[in-house]
């Protein structure tokens, strides 16, 4: 118990910087498609039995990191990213969150 | 033969089983694929207005399955979907054009999704959704994403009134698990609203314990699961016995079983997304498959013979039968005297 299968819990360092997308670590990757099923933005194909991630269409969701039996998805950096990141400043607190 | 055909708001609709509004709904490329694989309809990614702009944007990574045991490969029965995707990514009119070629390149029916504040936001959101022709609107007032609390805050009671005055199309609300969601739906449906969706999911927080600090986004995110059914069964039934409204049921379902008991508790249709994420979307296919099966086992023609059956058989609490606890007072007799 408190173990996490798949994704870790805590995003990658470098996320406040650069948007994270997916890659598949080739050496790793047996081939079983999960991850192909399970994404919705259609960034993963079979290319020669390796799952291959498309950078562009990757949105970071991290659901292929849930599918994959053996972890060979890891997070990059998408430097080709021209803008920072958006991050909503709550104005002093006048938003009230909770339930 | 037996048909899974049903009559949903006006429409008729080929299955009960609906994919709901998320990620599953945010793309045209989607529909066609809900539409094979049965769906007798899809719910649209939520669109907010201008203002809540910065729901657009979605921190990267989102999604966790919690408790998702994947080397089962799709046949974990309790797990978690930890998630925080806001709204539709585009613009507002990006989204009147996705109901407009969702709308052209399918025949199932599709229904737009909104949230916004202001009546005048929710009237120019729901009027541009039912010109973009949206067989319906589902008004998601409750989304465990949304800023705020999600108390059924007064200026919900403003915006369903302005919505519903302003439209043709049928309008759903889409009701929070709690607080009262009895109330809620006797409100919605005094106030005009064709149907009710139950329930959205809850807003949770888990935490990683190495580092003290909340997963992912670091902050709070929905969540639900099979585990949820449970008072959504509760929510359909007590809804169904009181209120005169249209119910969509959503939540927890992982196979027809639940379908079809949200079925026989009175729900009219069943909106399913987990099921899809974890099992992909020939779960839609299966859920449908389960239910013609069992409609031909038990010699049931239609949906509507079982539609309710079970929140009927509910009983009074006056009238559940009862036994003492204790067959007499004192210490309980021991082993030996049996």
């Amino acid at each position: 118990m408190g173990k996490y299968i798949g994704l870790k819990p805590l995003p990658p360092d470098f996320y406040d910087k650069y948007p994270p997308v997916a890659e598949v670590v080739v050496e790793r990757c047996i081939g079983c498609e999960r991850c192909v099923k399970i994404c919705f933005f259609d960034s993963i194909k079979m290319i020669d039995k390796v799952a291959f991630i498309n950078k562009d269409n990757c949105t970071g969701c991290g659901l292929c990191f849930e599918s994959c039996p053996v972890d060979a998805i890891v997070w990059v950096k998408d430097e080709t990213w021209q803008n920072g990141p958006y991050i909503q400043r709550y104005g002093g607190g006048s938003v009230e969150f909770g339930d | 033969m037996p048909t899974l055909e049903v009559e949903f708001l006006g429409y008729r609709v080929k299955s009960p089983i609906f994919v709901a509004s998320g990620p599953a709904s945010h793309d045209v490329k989607q529909i066609p694929i809900a539409q094979e694989m049965g769906a007798g309809g899809v719910v649209l990614k939520t669109v907010v207005p201008d203002k809540f702009d910065y729901m657009r944007y979605w921190p990267r990574p989102r999604y966790k399955l919690i408790d998702w045991d994947k080397k089962m490969n799709g046949k974990s029965q309790y797990f978690t979907l930890y998630s925080y995707e806001q709204a539709y990514s585009g613009s507002v009119d990006d989204y009147f054009n996705f109901v407009k070629i969702s709308k052209s390149i399918s025949d199932i029916m599709i229904i737009g999704s909104a949230f916004a504040d202001e009546p005048s936001d929710w009237i120019y959101l729901a009027k541009g959704i039912e010109e973009a022709g949206a067989d319906a609107i589902e008004l998601d007032i409750s989304s465990p994403h949304k800023p705020g609390t999600l108390q059924f805050e007064t200026h919900f009671v403003q915006a369903i009134k302005s919505v519903v005055e302003n439209v043709k199309i049928p309008v759903l609300v889409k009701l929070a698990p709690g607080p009262d969601v009895l109330t809620q739906a006797k409100i919605c449906s005094e106030l005009g609203a064709d149907a009710v969706t139950l329930c959205n999911r809850l807003r949770g927080l888990e935490i990683d314990i190495e580092t003290g600090k909340p997963i992912l986004h670091g902050y709070y995110a929905g969540v639900g699961g099979p585990w949820a059914k449970y008072y959504v069964f509760k929510h359909v039934s007590e809804v169904y016995k009181e209120v005169n409204i249209t119910i969509s049921a959503t939540g927890g379902v992982l196979n027809w079983v639940d379908a079809l008991k949200y079925i026989m508790l009175g729900a009219k249709t069943v909106q399913i997304l987990s099921v899809i994420i974890v099992n992909g979307w020939g779960s839609i296919r299966r859920i449908n498959e389960g239910l013609l099966s069992f409609m031909l086992e038990r010699q049931i023609e239609n949906l509507e013979e079982v539609r309710g059956i079970a929140s009927r058989n509910l009983i009074e609490p006056d009238l559940i039968v009862r036994w003492t606890g204790e067959k007499k007072s004192g210490p309980r007799n021991t082993f030996e005297e049996w």
